[in-house]
């Protein structure tokens, strides 16, 4: 039968049963797509609403430094998000890390980067520490026995930034008596582990437990990768500026903060000395400027009335001095220009002044 | 087209529109996209119940373990405080949660001591324990954590399950705390368990002196859980208030006294052949704090709990034991 109408001659009176099944199977589809939609939608899932940090930074993390940094656990409304593209890219040249397994060792995993931001996820808890002396960045590999899985060697290198804060965290970390190497500027052994500092890094080698062998092959990886380590061999100040009489090798430590338990003590080199049986502990800090210098001398002189009895103070044009008795021990602390130093906690007064007024002389001559 | 085949279609048209415009209707929200999710997460937020047991007045509270052999230790020492049966029953679901925080050996002392771990796990299927989950949430590389810490071996080697923490597994959890006041937990493993026994090194922390039975439940977090850190006290405090564990064991087999919570020196780690064991974590804590040389006055956490009621620091006027064994 003919449709009526203008366009009656172009109208089709039957549609065929394959049009009828594709338009069926069409609109199923879509009805299928619309439920897929609604239940996709009753399925919270904040990951999908955090921003991807890697996507945003400049750079694509190559192979052999894969930014690591788990972001798959839902975070709490509380929860805050690094900065976009802040500190996501390994600040270390690549590839330091690549190939340091000896024969019949492997890597375990990838090299992993940490930045100041995602550190805790490796060292949680201790980042902080890190962070104060300015961290830049974590490379790490795990090397494990070929042949007995139990046997591992991490090998974590901390880029510091600047040589001053390499050896810095490596020295406040140093624990006493430990064996020294001869590894970058300074090293140590504890059992199978090694630990030293060069350039700008700081370097941790640790064995998964004891033995000759397993401290041949943390040796052995050490030394490969201070080869690869560069740097420039400048002495920091605090070695040249501290006195190098009668000091105890390995004892020098610089604290970016609290050094000797003082908060304003900040940016101090401590070294200990042997005067005859006694040990005497002196400091040196390099200030900002003299107005600086004055006011931790002022924090200071306040901390030795507050807890012990000023015995002298003396000003002269080059430098001022105070000494104070803090409950049996005594503490001589100057300041000449920008420089604070000196002793802290000595048995002698007398010995505690000459010992100050030795690191003055000393600072005279260096000037 | 005629006039009748016009108004069918026209019709069918129309009720299609309405049919479309009913649907909309009915799955429109007015809450919008922000409060929606919120008022979602609300929804799915959890409680922990109490998995502590209730032994009676008088029962023994706490017990020190001196010894080598942390199986034997286990045994006397759960033995004086009324037998494992007194807090794992059969049919129990046990979730064991050790420290692993860190991919370091044991011998480092950063991690809970695998044969700690086993002795634990071997005394609740003794007990007839339907499954023993072993679970922790160590942020970065989990795998690692738990195989260079033998703490997956351990759990093999006792037929115990490892659960990892998968994107999944994590929920809002209603802490109630200070400052954990509804946080994101790796919860799935305490929504399985009837029993939980925390089983924690005991280890020097750079940020707040000690690692022991409280802080261990900070494994538990999820979400970015540094930024707790300027307040660790009061958050260590809060993980009181957000479990009560059937049963803490200070792992004290090894100390590490220094450069914790990460350790790496051998030096650093000193055996000192103890496990603690008790219902009362501060007081478990505060007595933990000794075995470090260092005075249970000046830990400014299990005083915070201590003052909200979650514990005793005065472990002497407890009822406890010490047991030398094997």
């Amino acid at each position: 039968m003919l449709a009526r109408g203008k366009r009656g001659g172009c109208a089709r009176a039957r549609i065929s049963r394959t049009e009828t099944a594709i338009s069926c199977m069409l609109l199923l589809l879509m009805a299928g797509i619309g439920v897929a939609i609604y239940a996709k939608g009753q399925i919270y899932d904040p990951s999908l609403y955090r921003p991807e940090l890697t996507a945003l930074s400049k750079q694509a993390p190559t192979e052999a430094h894969p930014v690591e940094s788990r972001t798959d656990q839902p975070a709490s409304a509380g929860a805050q998000m690094p900065a976009p593209g802040v500190g996501t890219q390994p600040a270390s040249p690549p590839g330091l890390l690549d190939n340091l397994a000896p024969t019949g060792w492997k890597p375990l995993e990838n090299v992993t980067h940490f930045t100041a931001d995602t550190l805790y996820e490796k060292i949680d808890g201790r980042a902080e520490e890190y962070l104060d002396y300015k961290f830049v960045g974590l490379t790490c590999v795990s090397l494990v026995n070929a042949q007995d899985s139990k046997q591992f060697i991490d090998v974590y290198l901390y880029d510091m930034g600047q040589p001053a804060q390499a050896f810095g965290v490596f020295s406040v970390e140093r624990t006493e008596g430990l064996p020294a190497v001869t590894l970058g500027r300074e090293g140590y052994r504890a059992e199978a582990s090694y630990f030293f500092w060069k350039g700008r890094y700081y370097v941790q080698v640790l064995g998964s437990g004891k033995g000759a062998a397993i401290e041949q092959i943390g040796l052995n990886v050490a030394r490969t990768l201070e080869k690869r380590l560069k740097d420039d061999g400048k002495p920091l100040w605090g070695f040249k500026a501290l006195p190098e009489k009668d000091r105890i090798p390995g004892s020098i430590q610089y604290f970016v903060k609290d050094a000797m338990s003082l908060d304003f003590m900040k940016e101090t080199y401590i070294a200990l000395y042997r005067k005859g049986d006694a040990k005497v502990t002196a400091f040196l800090s390099k200030q900002p400027s003299g107005e600086t210098a004055a006011k931790t001398l002022a924090s200071y002189e306040g901390h030795m009335k507050k807890y012990g009895k000023v015995a002298e103070k003396r000003e002269t044009d080059a430098y001022t001095l105070i000494s104070a008795d803090m409950g049996g021990a005594f503490d001589v602390v100057f300041r000449k220009g920008n420089l604070i130093g000196g002793v802290s906690m000595v048995e002698d007064l007398s010995m505690a002044e000459k010992a100050a007024l030795d690191m003055l002389a000393g600072l005279r001559d260096k000037d | 087209m005629d006039r009748r085949e016009f108004l069918k279609r026209a019709a069918g048209a129309g009720l299609a529109i309405a049919g479309s415009a009913l649907g909309a209707a009915w799955l429109y929200d007015p809450r919008g996209g922000a409060e929606y999710f919120r008022s979602e997460e609300n929804k799915k937020t959890a409680s922990l119940k109490s998995y502590r047991v209730d032994r009676g007045k008088g029962a023994v509270e706490m017990t020190v373990v001196r010894g080598k052999d942390p199986e034997k230790m286990m045994r006397a020492g759960i033995q004086a405080m009324g037998g494992i049966g007194s807090f794992v029953q059969k049919g129990d679901v046990v979730l064991i949660k050790p420290n692993v925080a860190f991919d370091r050996a044991p011998a480092l002392g950063a991690t809970t001591s695998p044969d700690v771990l086993k002795a634990v796990a071997l005394l609740c299927k003794k007990a007839g324990a339907r499954k023993i989950i072993v679970a922790d949430n160590p942020i970065n590389q989990p795998e690692g954590c738990f195989f260079k810490s033998g703490i997956q071996q351990a759990a093999a080697d006792v037929g115990a399950e490892v659960m990892l923490p998968k994107p999944g597994a994590f929920s809002l959890v209603k802490i109630g705390g200070e400052i954990l006041k509804t946080w994101s937990m790796f919860h799935r493993p305490l929504e399985h368990a009837t029993k939980v026994i925390g089983v924690a090194p005991c280890k020097d922390h750079n940020l707040c002196s000690a690692s022991m039975t409280m802080k261990n439940w900070y494994g538990l977090l999820g979400g970015r859980r540094n930024q707790f850190h300027q307040q660790i006290h009061t958050v260590i405090a809060d993980f009181a208030q957000m479990i009560r564990p059937t049963l803490v064991v200070l792992d004290a087999t090894r100390v590490l006294m220094q450069n914790g919570p990460t350790g790496g020196r051998l030096s650093d780690v000193q055996e000192a052949d103890t496990l603690v064991i008790g219902t009362d974590m501060v007081a478990v804590d505060a007595f933990g704090y000794t075995l470090l040389g260092r005075d249970p006055e000046k830990l400014e956490y299990i005083h915070k709990a201590e003052a909200r009621g979650l514990g005793s620091t005065k472990w002497k006027e407890q009822n406890w034991r010490e047991v030398l064994a094997g």
